[in-house]
């Protein structure tokens, strides 16, 4: 034998009983301790966790769980989604876990009631990668060919063998290959396998806004000064109607704005509904109460019959009761 | 005579053990591959991995993070109760590497007249007149657009996009008048396997 094919033999035993080892001790770390290898297929956990590195999780009951501590759940789809806790609701022996890839703007919209759940202990970066590759069907193929090879460096018929041993292998390799395959397969079937290739996947979001707006009312058009002749007790203001389905709501104010309480006689009113449009509006006050007091006028605009379509008034002068409480007047106090 | 344990010109033995051992890899390809290609159960799903980055954007944005886009196209000053208007608001993917996503379709609207407006969504549709037609209805028609929620109903895969029509009601009615609504169009979207 040739010192390369020497070589050749012994890299190949190495490596699959090396593969084949790994494999199973990680299938009894699965079953014996609850751990979990994960693949993470996107960068949504970047940069605590790059797209294919390989995570191994250790399932822990909610109870132990923190915000900040990277878990593993199957959403709804059926999909495993790996990401952060950003808010526990906690639950009795259950919790209720908002996820959020490190690098998403958004939490992930379904929350997830877990009663015990994968969590990361720590990644290795780039194995996923390997781990991935092996699980394609090239890769199945190459690790397939890889423990035939061995298995026949192995077992295989040598110069120096006895013929009864190199029977009995003929039979037995052959038998415990299949017997092997066949465990494998019913792991996977009944999904008993403890690995999972995990989608960290990734969110975005983005937003459009605009603004709506209902027409505004129209203008209250005063039309000339206040009416405050001397001669007269009242006080007269008037305006434009300046849209034929609107009319007018007025009313006596303190100054900050509220209404009076008992005082004038008549301290509001609706007025203008039957005015053409173009025509004028007008209202008289009439005085009552009695003492000094400074007032306003708000006029507002509202569609004819609905007070609810009100808005902001216009207001109007400032008012007082002269004393004795029988007159109006515009002068400022 | 010969020997069965002569590590004749082997480094460690004749290699029966590893031989062995490499066996236990048989016992995880099957699972891998069972589990994989033969059942529905999505352990290893086995996709792509992908190094890229997810990018929904709207308009003619390219790769804008975190996005708002100031939707002028969507006018809906001066509602007068029942009108109607409606503008398309393409959605496009522009990840980068292979990430397809699902998305959905949310609004909010401020204030009383935020409450009270109508919206109806069409995935593929286009304006006409004040409406919008065609394409695929999202959600039921005429749906109060504050608290609007319904996913797109198609997955984009990366360079699609998707005109997503937009018809906006107010519905007759009694509102006061100069009321302002501040209307918001979300779409979150999350990468799908």
């Amino acid at each position: 034998m040739t010192k390369t094919l020497r070589f050749g033999r012994e890299a190949v035993l190495w490596t699959g009983g090396v593969l084949g080892s790994l494999c199973l001790l990680s299938l009894l770390a699965g079953w014996l301790f609850n751990v979990t290898p994960l693949v993470f297929a996107s960068g949504s956990m970047s940069p605590s966790y790059e797209a294919g590195a390989l995570g191994v999780a250790r399932e822990v009951p909610a109870a132990d769980l923190r915000v900040g501590d990277v878990v593993s759940v199957v959403n709804a789809e059926g999909n495993r989604v790996t990401h952060r806790i950003v808010e526990i609701a906690p639950g009795g022996d259950s919790a209720v876990l908002t996820l959020q890839g490190d690098t998403n703007k958004v939490p992930d919209d379904q929350a997830y009631a877990v009663t015990s759940v994968d969590r990361v202990a720590f990644g290795v970066p780039y194995a996923g990668y390997a781990l991935n590759a092996a699980a394609s069907p090239f890769g199945l193929l190459a690790g397939g060919l890889l423990v035939l090879s061995a298995l026949w460096l192995g077992y295989g018929r040598r110069d120096d063998d006895d013929a009864a041993g190199s029977a009995r292998a003929r039979v037995l390799v052959p038998t415990g290959v299949a017997g092997v395959v066949l465990t494998g397969t019913l792991l996977g079937a009944t999904g008993q396998a403890p690995w999972a290739f995990t989608s960290a996947f990734w969110t975005d979001t983005a937003t459009a806004t605009t603004t709506a707006s209902t027409p505004a009312p129209p203008a209250v058009i005063w039309t000339g000064p206040v009416n405050c002749a001397q001669a007269t007790p009242n006080i007269n203001i008037s305006w434009i109607n300046t849209n034929a389905s609107y009319e007018y709501f007025w009313q006596v104010q303190e100054i900050n704005g509220t209404p009076t309480v008992g005082e004038p006689n008549q301290p509001s009113g609706t007025t203008g509904a039957a005015v053409a449009q173009g025509g004028t509006v007008s209202v008289s006050i009439a005085p009552g109460g009695s003492g000094n007091r400074t007032w306003q006028v708000a006029v507002y605009a509202q569609l004819e019959g609905q007070a609810a379509t009100r808005t902001l008034p216009v207001i109007r002068a400032i008012w007082r009761i002269q004393p004795g409480g029988n007159r109006m007047s515009c002068t400022a106090p | 005579m010969p020997s069965h344990r002569a590590p004749r010109g082997s480094w460690f033995g004749r290699g029966r053990t590893r031989a062995l051992l490499s066996a236990g890899l048989l016992v995880g390809m099957g699972a891998v591959a069972t589990s994989a290609y033969w059942t529905t159960e999505d352990t290893f799903s086995g996709g792509p991995i992908n190094a890229g980055a997810i990018h929904l954007d709207l308009a003619n944005n390219v790769r804008v993070k975190p996005e708002t886009y100031g939707w002028g196209g969507l006018a809906l000053s001066n509602l007068a109760p029942g009108d109607t208007r409606a503008a398309v608001l393409p959605v496009t993917n522009n990840s980068r590497g292979a990430v397809t996503f699902s998305y959905r379709i949310q609004a909010s609207a401020t204030g009383t007249l935020g409450g009270a407006l109508q919206v109806t969504v069409r995935r593929g549709g286009g304006v006409t007149g004040t409406t919008c037609t065609g394409g695929t209805l999202v959600g039921g028609a005429n749906a109060s657009l504050n608290g609007f929620d319904q996913p797109a109903g198609a997955s984009l895969a990366p360079t699609q996009a998707h005109d997503i029509c937009v018809q906006v009601t107010r519905p007759a009615g009694v509102l006061p008048a100069s009321s302002t609504s501040n209307i918001t169009f979300t779409f979150p979207a999350s990468q799908v396997p």
